[in-house]
C-alpha cells in the first residue's frame, strides 16, 4: 500500500476528530440489580504474564458468581484496564472508572497505585480496595484504610521463611543470601528481614538486588558463590522470570544453596522454566495449591472450570490465578455482608463488612479461617517445588499464622 | 538540519512595514479572536467535561509544561537530553519537601520546585560545552540515573523507595484537593508557561539558542557567549520541568522515584519529535497527542470489543503498543516536521484559499 504524506495527514487530522468525540465524558449510573468491581492490571509490561493469569482467575469467579445467580441477586459487572505498571496510568484508570461506571470496589496494580489512589480514595472516592500489592506499610489504617491485602504483608511472608530456615537448618549458624528487584516492592522487607535474621541467629551474608529486565546474571550469581550461603531468598521479581536464571548459573557453578521465594516467585509456570535448577525451591504459599479430587466448594469450582476449559489440567492452578480468584472473593464478601446486613452497597459499608469478618470459611482456598480486622490475612503455608513430579509444590509446613 | 518557525512571525499574505509589526504575533483580528476562544474554552472546559477529562487535561496540561522545557533545550537550542524526567522529579521533590516538611503554601512551593530543578540544570549543563550530541545525551542519561539513585537512597529527605505522600494545596481556605479545583491552579500556570516560552523566542536571549543549535563556533563568532546561553538554555529547560514536577506532585498527592523513570524522559522526547522539534506549538500538540492517543485507542478498542469490556482491554494491550508505534514511525517518515507542520500547513491553506490549494 502507498502511503502519501496527505494521506498520513488525513489520517491524523481524524485521530484528532475522534479525541474531541470519542472521549467518555458520560457518567453511567450503577444500575440497582447490579454491583459494579473493576481492576487496574498490567496487561502490558514487565508483569504482563502475571496480569493475564490473575485476570482470568478474576473473570472466572465473577462468571461463577454470576451463573449462581449473582450476590443476593444483584450481577457482579466487571472493569478491566491495561496500565502497563505505570502508576500514573493506573490513578488514569481509576478516576476512568469512578468518572463512568462507579465502582464500588477497585483492584489495584501495584504499590505505587494505592500510595497514589489512597488520599484522595479517602476523602473523596471511598471505595473498597485489594491489590497486588503486600508491602509492608499498606496495612496502616490511618492511610490505606480501605485497603484490604488478601495475604499476608511480604515481611510476614519473608518471617515464614526465616522460621522455615531456622527449622530446617543442621548444624552452625545458617548463611543466607537475598536477591532482590530493584524496586520498592523489591526492597520491602529487608529491613524487617535483617532485624528478624538477627534474633533468628542466621547470619545474611549477601543482600544484592537486579533489574527485572535484566538479562545478565553473571555479576549476581559470582556473588552467591562466593558469599556461598546455604540459603537464598529471592524476592520482589513476580513473574518476571529473569530469577530462575540465577538459579540454573548457579547449579553450573555447582552452588549448594537452598533457593526460596516469596508469594509471587513461587510460581509454578515460572519455575518450570528452571528445570531442575528449581528442584527444592521453598515457596510461602498464600493459597491452596491443588485442586484435583478437592471436596471444599471453592477449590471443587475452581478444578471444574480449568478442567471444563483444558482438559489435561492436573489439578495445580498458578498462584497468579489463585490471587486473582481470591481478590474478587475478598469483593463478593464484602458485598455479600453488606446487603445481608440490608445496607446500602457502598464502599464505605463495604469496608465495614471486611473488617468485621472474623472466621471466615474460603471453601478451602485460604487453609485457615480469616479475619481481616488486621487488613490483611496473615496466614500461609511453606511449600516445596519437585522437579521429577513437573515442578508441583509440595506444603512442607501446615497452614500457620505468620503475624 | 532546519526546524518549523511556528507562530514567531506574521501569518502569511501580510507584509509587514516595520519591526515591531514583524515583532508582533497576535498581528490579526483573527489571531486575537482564536486566543480569546481558545482560553475561554479552557475556561469553560471544567464546568462541561466529565471528571476523567477534567484528570486527562490536567495530566496533559503538565506533560505540556515539561514537553516545552525539554524543546528548549533539544528542539531550540540543539542540546540532546534525554534524562528530562530526572528535572520533573527534582521539582516535584523539592515541592513535595517543602510542602510536607517546611508547610510552604504551594505558591512559594511550586516556584521552588523549579528553581531547585533549574540548579540541578546548570550542573549537568556545564559538560554542554565540551561535548554535544550523543555525547551530550549520555550526560543527560547519567544525571536520570543519579537522581534515581539519589531519591531510592536518600532516605532521610526523599523517603526511599516509598516517597511520601504530599497534602493537598490550599489557596485562601480552599483545599484543591480534586482534579477540578486543581485545573485552576495547573491550567493558568501551563497557558502563562506557553506565552512565556513564545515570548523567549522573540528575545536576544531565545534568538541565541536558536544561534547555538544552528552553528555554535559561528553563534561564538557573532559574540554569543556559548557557555552561557547553554547553561541558561539547561536553566531554563529544567525550570519548565521542575514546574511541571511540582504540579505532578500536588496532582498525584505522591513522590516517588518510580514516577520519574527514564521511560517517562524517552516519553517527553518522543512528544516534541511527534509535535515538531523548535516549535512552542509542537510542544503542545506533542504532548497533547502522547496523552490523547492511548484514549483513542481505548475508545475505539471499546467499541470494537462491545459491551464485554475484559475482552476490550486485552484486545487494547495487545494492540497499544504496536499501534503506538506505528504512529510515531509514521510521524518520523511522513512528517519529519511534527504536527506544528501540519497545522502550519493547513493555515496558510486556509489564509491563502481560494488563491492557494
Amino acid at each position: 500500500m502507498h502511503i502519501t504524506r496527505r494521506g498520513f495527514n488525513t489520517f491524523a487530522a481524524a485521530s484528532a476528530v475522534a479525541v474531541s468525540t470519542g472521549l467518555p465524558g458520560t457518567v453511567r449510573a450503577q444500575a440497582t440489580d447490579e454491583v459494579v468491581f473493576a481492576a487496574t492490571l498490567p496487561l502490558t509490561g514487565p508483569f504482563a504474564a502475571v496480569a493475564k493469569d490473575q485476570l482470568e482467575g478474576m473473570k472466572d469467579y465473577i462468571d461463577f458468581v454470576n451463573s449462581k445467580g449473582g450476590v443476593r441477586g444483584k450481577k457482579v459487572k466487571f472493569l478491566v484496564e491495561d496500565t502497563q505498571y505505570k502508576v500514573d496510568q493506573a490513578v488514569a484508570a481509576f478516576k476512568k472508572f469512578m468518572a463512568s461506571d462507579k465502582p464500588v470496589a477497585v483492584f489495584g496494580d501495584g504499590t505505587g497505585f494505592i500510595r497514589a489512589a489512597s488520599q484522595e480514595n479517602n476523602e473523596r472516592y471511598k471505595v473498597l480496595m485489594t491489590s497486588t500489592s503486600y508491602a509492608s506499610d499498606l496495612i496502616d489504617a490511618q492511610k490505606y484504610g480501605y485497603h484490604f491485602m488478601s495475604g499476608p504483608t511480604y515481611s510476614e511472608a519473608v518471617g515464614a521463611l526465616l522460621q522455615h530456615i531456622k527449622d530446617s537448618h543442621k548444624g552452625g549458624r545458617a548463611k543466607l543470601a537475598v536477591i532482590h528487584s530493584a524496586s520498592e516492592y523489591g526492597r520491602d522487607p529487608l529491613e524487617f528481614l535483617k532485624k528478624r535474621a538477627a534474633e533468628l541467629g542466621i547470619d545474611v551474608v549477601l543482600i544484592t538486588e537486579m533489574k527485572f529486565r535484566d538479562v545478565d546474571v553473571t555479576a549476581e550469581t559470582i556473588k552467591l558463590r562466593q558469599a556461598k550461603p546455604d540459603f537464598t531468598i529471592i524476592h520482589g521479581f513476580g513473574g518476571a522470570p529473569i530469577f530462575t536464571e540465577v538459579m540454573k548459573l548457579a547449579r553450573e557453578y555447582k552452588l549448594e544453596t537452598k533457593f526460596m521465594g516469596t508469594f509471587w516467585e513461587g510460581s509454578r509456570t515460572i519455575l518450570k522454566r528452571a528445570g531442575d535448577a528449581a528442584d527444592g525451591f521453598i515457596g510461602v504459599s498464600n493459597y491452596a495449591w491443588n485442586t484435583a479430587g478437592a471436596t471444599a466448594p471453592t477449590l471443587k469450582a475452581i478444578d471444574d472450570i480449568k478442567r471444563k476449559r483444558d482438559p489435561k489440567y492436573d489439578g495445580y492452578p498458578d498462584i497468579y490465578y489463585m490471587q486473582g480468584w481470591a481478590s474478587m472473593m475478598l469483593f463478593v464478601k464484602a458485598a455479600d455482608d453488606t446487603l445481608a446486613a440490608k445496607k446500602a452497597l457502598t464502599g464505605e459499608n463495604l469496608r465495614d463488612a471486611l473488617k468485621a469478618v472474623k472466621g471466615w470459611d474460603t471453601g478451602g482456598l485460604i487453609g485457615a479461617p480469616v479475619t481481616l480486622s488486621g487488613y490483611s490475612i496473615p496466614v500461609a503455608q511453606v511449600v516445596r517445588f519437585d522437579a521429577k513430579a513437573d515442578m508441583k509444590p509440595v506444603p512442607v509446613s501446615a497452614w500457620m499464622s505468620v503475624k | 538540519m532546519s526546524f518549523s518557525l511556528d507562530l514567531v512571525g506574521p501569518r502569511a499574505g501580510i507584509a509587514p512595514s516595520n519591526y515591531r509589526a514583524t515583532a508582533a504575533w497576535l498581528d490579526s483580528g483573527e489571531r486575537r479572536l482564536g486566543l480569546a476562544l481558545l482560553l475561554g474554552l479552557l475556561a469553560l472546559f471544567p464546568f462541561v467535561a466529565g471528571d476523567y477529562l477534567v484528570y486527562l487535561a490536567c495530566v496533559a496540561a503538565m506533560t505540556v509544561v515539561s514537553v516545552i522545557g525539554l524543546n528548549i533545550l533539544t528542539g531550540y537550542t540543539g542540546l540532546l537530553s534525554i534524562g528530562h524526567a530526572a528535572f520533573n522529579g527534582i521539582g516535584a521533590y523539592s515541592c513535595a519537601v517543602a510542602t510536607v516538611k517546611f508547610g510552604w503554601p504551594f505558591w512559594l512551593a511550586v516556584p521552588f520546585g523549579g528553581l531547585m530543578a533549574a540548579f540541578a540544570g546548570l550542573i549537568v549543563g556545564l559538560p554542554s560545552l565540551r561535548i554535544k550530541g550523543l555525547y551530550l545525551a549520555i550526560a543527560t542519561l547519567a544525571a536520570q540515573y543519579l537522581f534515581l539513585f539519589a531519591a531510592q537512597h536518600w532516605e532521610s529527605v526523599t523517603g526511599g523507595d516509598r516517597g511520601f505522600q504530599v497534602a493537598p494545596a490550599s489557596f485562601f481556605g480552599i483545599r484543591l484537593d480534586s482534579d477540578m479545583r486543581l485545573y485552576w491552579l495547573i491550567m493558568p500556570v501551563t497557558v502563562l508557561m506557553c506565552l512565556a516560552a513564545h515570548n523567549l523566542f522573540r528575545t536576544r536571549i531565545g534568538r541565541s539558542f536558536i544561534a547555538v543549535r544552528e552553528r555554535d563556533y559561528s553563534a561564538e563568532v557573532l559574540g554569543i557567549d556559548l557557555l552561557r546561553t547553554k547553561l541558561l538554555a539547561f536553566a531554563i529547560a529544567s525550570f519548565y520541568a521542575g514546574i511541571a514536577g511540582a504540579l505532578m506532585a500536588y496532582f498525584f498527592k505522591v513522590v516517588n522515584p518510580e514516577q520519574y523513570t527514564f521511560t517517562a524522559s524517552i516519553f517527553q522526547l518522543t512528544a516534541i519529535i511527534v509535535g515538531g522539534l523548535g516549535s512552542v506549538l509542537g510542544s503542545i500538540l506533542g504532548a497533547l497527542f502522547m496523552v490523547a492517543v492511548p484514549e483513542i485507542l481505548k475508545a475505539v478498542v471499546s467499541a470494537l470489543a462491545g459491551a464485554d469490556a475484559v475482552k476490550g482491554a486485552i484486545m487494547l494491550a495487545s494492540a497499544r503498543e504496536l499501534v503506538f508505534g506505528l504512529l510515531i514511525v509514521g510521524f518520523l517518515l511522513f512528517e519529519p516536521f511534527g504536527l506544528a507542520e501540519i497545522v502550519r500547513r493547513a493555515r496558510v491553506s486556509l489564509q491563502m484559499w481560494p488563491f492557494k490549494t
